[in-house]
């Protein structure tokens, strides 16, 4: 399970906008095959986490940074911005997709004060590593909250900025953060913020927000670098006569179609095609680069809430599946007999999990003794797409990798495999486990009514529009006892069967629940008597947390879930023995 | 007012609840509006109130119902004097 053999792919090639592949709407040629890597660097105590991409391994004179947005539209671009890495690549040049400090699977928190210029930091920090690989030309590319920090630092860091769809006035940003967040109870926050709000999952800290309300890109930009493009819809004219003003090259390309990568539900997500190729086409190609495979650190320790943990890129299976595995640094304080637990990907979401959770409960569960694997399925996050890409929830094959991943662990010695994963990788995990058992799976808020073939909606409120006919018919005959009379009789339904499969089967299940959860209502009403019996069979167990919701994204709740996470693995250890 | 509100939702909550007959108390992410949608529906609010939503009130729980959005239109435009 090591990142050293690394198989190479095709740049860009999956579902796209247009439906075609990379080949197919260039024209037919020949593209060479591109290599990405997860690679730390930076600072040793806050490691910074960035997917390097190249032709070929080879190292490039012409670097391409690329800065995320931050927030939610972090998930729904990812696929989109691994697409203009693996593109620009095949140009020759060196692209590296950043996690700013405390997002995505950088090192640090993101409950810290200060992360508005700990991001910026980031920024320098990624600039100066591609310029220590040999990049002579550097072009930062970024996206929304990105763009901004392009924009902001560019001029000092680099000879051309991409901007798409920048954050121009921060205060309407920081009013749209606002509306859309949660505010998190002030007993839920850490005695050194003053307030925080949380959206889908990502913490805005009162002084970032207050941080981002003083922005005014058509004021605090202080130079620009030889070239410019902004790129989506028309830049305000004062940005526009501002960057003018500081000389260089300006263009601008009307561009629309970005929502689809920025607005869009992850699971709805689809590569603008467009701008990718207008942003490509404007950096050009670079020359033909020639010497030793360009050099990664697929390993970093660092401390998390005061513990010292270790974070590795992996690979595993024959599709060379791509994840992160987090364990103790100290190998001693590995849990003897303790399980590995592996982290399923949610939604569209990569393996940092809804919000950052499977980073954030990862790391706990390794600070406390536990090896933990977040890993990406066939088309999702940073693992090879072969035709799947980009990954969509209940897609058939998810049922096969995870499969394969555990299998694949065993091999390399984890005999103690506990599974985690929520909706529809919580369904996958379930099915597995009936064909590969293990020593236990917490599956978090599965929906045990869906069916290979039915309909796969983003928002769970849609599903839940969707079957309101079907609900109502259930709670219907419930209330006269139908289902519980068929049941008496034998007559039960798919999802009836598979609690049964599920109970007599080796492997302890844990089912947890938001409070009022369309999966847990669904089992109460219509395979009531069938949950009641399997639970008292000791082999399925339900627990109902209130006041999580069903992607998890309340990020003060987390505490509360990593406790029951540790108490579920170690009731499913102790089930084992 | 609630009509006003309605105007704006009809326009810019993208719902799949007919907006006319939506009850006052019933929740509007539930009924379909998205996250982003939301800000259309601030932006708009605020337009057509003349008002502008302060931090305080900018919450997702402000913008749940339109008893809660005309709760919220209704305190700021006293707190303007209008």
């Amino acid at each position: 399970m090591t990142a050293s053999d690394r198989t190479p792919r095709s740049p860009g090639a999956g579902r796209s906008a247009a439906g075609s592949t990379t080949e197919e709407r260039e024209g037919g040629t020949s593209d060479p095959v591109v290599w990405t890597r997860g690679h730390w660097f930076g600072p040793s105590g806050r490691p910074l986490l960035g997917w390097l991409t190249s032709a070929e391994g080879r190292p490039s004179t012409s670097g391409v940074l690329i800065l995320p947005p931050v927030g939610y539209s972090y998930w729904s671009s990812h696929w989109t911005l691994r697409v203009l890495a693996e593109r620009l690549a095949a140009r020759g040049h060196l692209a590296l997709r950043l996690d700013y400090e405390s997002t995505g699977d950088s090192a640090g928190d993101q409950w810290e004060p200060g992360r508005f210029g700990a991001w910026r930091q980031s920024v320098t920090t990624a600039a100066a590593e591609l310029r220590a690989r040999g990049c002579s030309h550097l072009t930062i590319v970024g996206v929304q909250l990105g763009a901004t920090f392009a924009l902001l630092d560019g001029g000092e860091l680099a000879e051309a900025v991409v901007a798409w769809a920048p954050v121009v006035t921060g205060r309407r940003f920081a009013r749209e953060i606002r509306a859309r967040s949660l505010e998190v109870p002030g007993d839920a926050l850490p005695p050194d913020l003053d307030g925080a709000m949380v959206l889908a999952g990502t913490v805005f800290a009162a002084d970032t927000l207050a941080a981002l309300s003083q922005l005014d890109l058509s004021r605090d930009v202080t130079a620009t670098p030889a070239r410019v493009l902004l790129v989506g819809e028309a830049a305000p004219p004062e940005l526009i006569d501002h960057l003018t003003s500081l000389g260089g090259s300006l263009e601008q390309r009307e561009i629309a179609g970005g929502e689809t990568a920025l607005a869009w539900a992850s699971e709805d997500a689809i590569v603008p095609e467009a701008i990718v190729k207008a942003i490509a086409d404007w950096i050009g190609t670079s020359g033909p680069s020639s010497g030793e495979a360009v050099p990664t650190r697929p390993e970093a320790a660092f401390t998390w809430h005061g513990e010292r943990l270790r974070e590795q890129v992996a690979e595993l299976t024959s599709h060379q599946l791509v994840g992160i595995r987090s364990e103790p640094e100290d190998e001693r304080a590995v849990r003897a007999g303790g399980q590995t637990v592996v982290f399923l990907n949610t939604g569209s979401e990569t393996h940092t999990g809804p919000g950052r959770a499977w980073v954030e409960y990862a790391r706990a569960l390794a600070a406390c003794g536990y090896r933990c694997l977040r890993v990406d399925y066939r088309g999702w996050g940073e693992s090879p797409d072969e035709g799947h890409a980009p990954g969509r929830p209940y897609d058939p094959h998810c049922e096969e990798d995870t499969l394969a991943i555990i299998r694949s662990l065993r091999s390399a010695g984890h005999e103690q495999i506990s599974l985690v994963g929520l909706c529809a990788s919580a369904w996958m995990a379930l099915r597995a486990v009936l064909r590969e058992p293990v020593t236990g799976v917490i599956a978090l808020n599965p929906q045990m009514y869906w069916r290979m073939g039915d309909p796969v909606e983003a928002l769970l409120q849609d599903t839940r529009a969707r079957r309101t006919p079907e609900r109502e018919r259930q709670e219907r005959w419930e209330r006269v006892g139908l289902w519980t009379a068929l049941d008496h009789l034998g007559h039960r339904p798919w999802a009836g069967r598979w609690l049964d499969d599920l109970a007599a089967s080796p492997t302890p299940v844990t089912l947890v629940f938001a409070a009022g959860d369309d999966g847990l209502e669904f089992l109460q009403t219509r395979v009531r008597r069938r949950l009641q019996r399997v639970q008292r069979a000791a082999g399925v167990e339900i627990v109902e947390v209130p006041g999580i919701d069903h992607s998890m994204h309340r990020a003060w709740l987390r505490p509360a879930i990593i406790e029951l996470l540790l108490r579920t693995l170690d009731r499913q250890a102790r089930a084992r023995d | 007012m609630t009509d006003e509100i309605r105007e704006v939702l009809k326009a810019h909550a993208h719902l799949r609840a007919n907006v006319e007959t939506l009850p006052e108390e019933a929740d509007l992410f539930a009924a379909g509006m998205s996250s982003h949608a939301s800000i259309g529906v601030m932006l708009a609010l605020e337009k057509q109130f003349d008002i502008e939503f302060p931090d305080h009130m900018l919450k997702r729980g402000i913008f749940e119902s339109i008893a809660s959005i005309e709760a919220a239109v209704t305190e700021i435009q006293r707190q303007n004097g209008s």
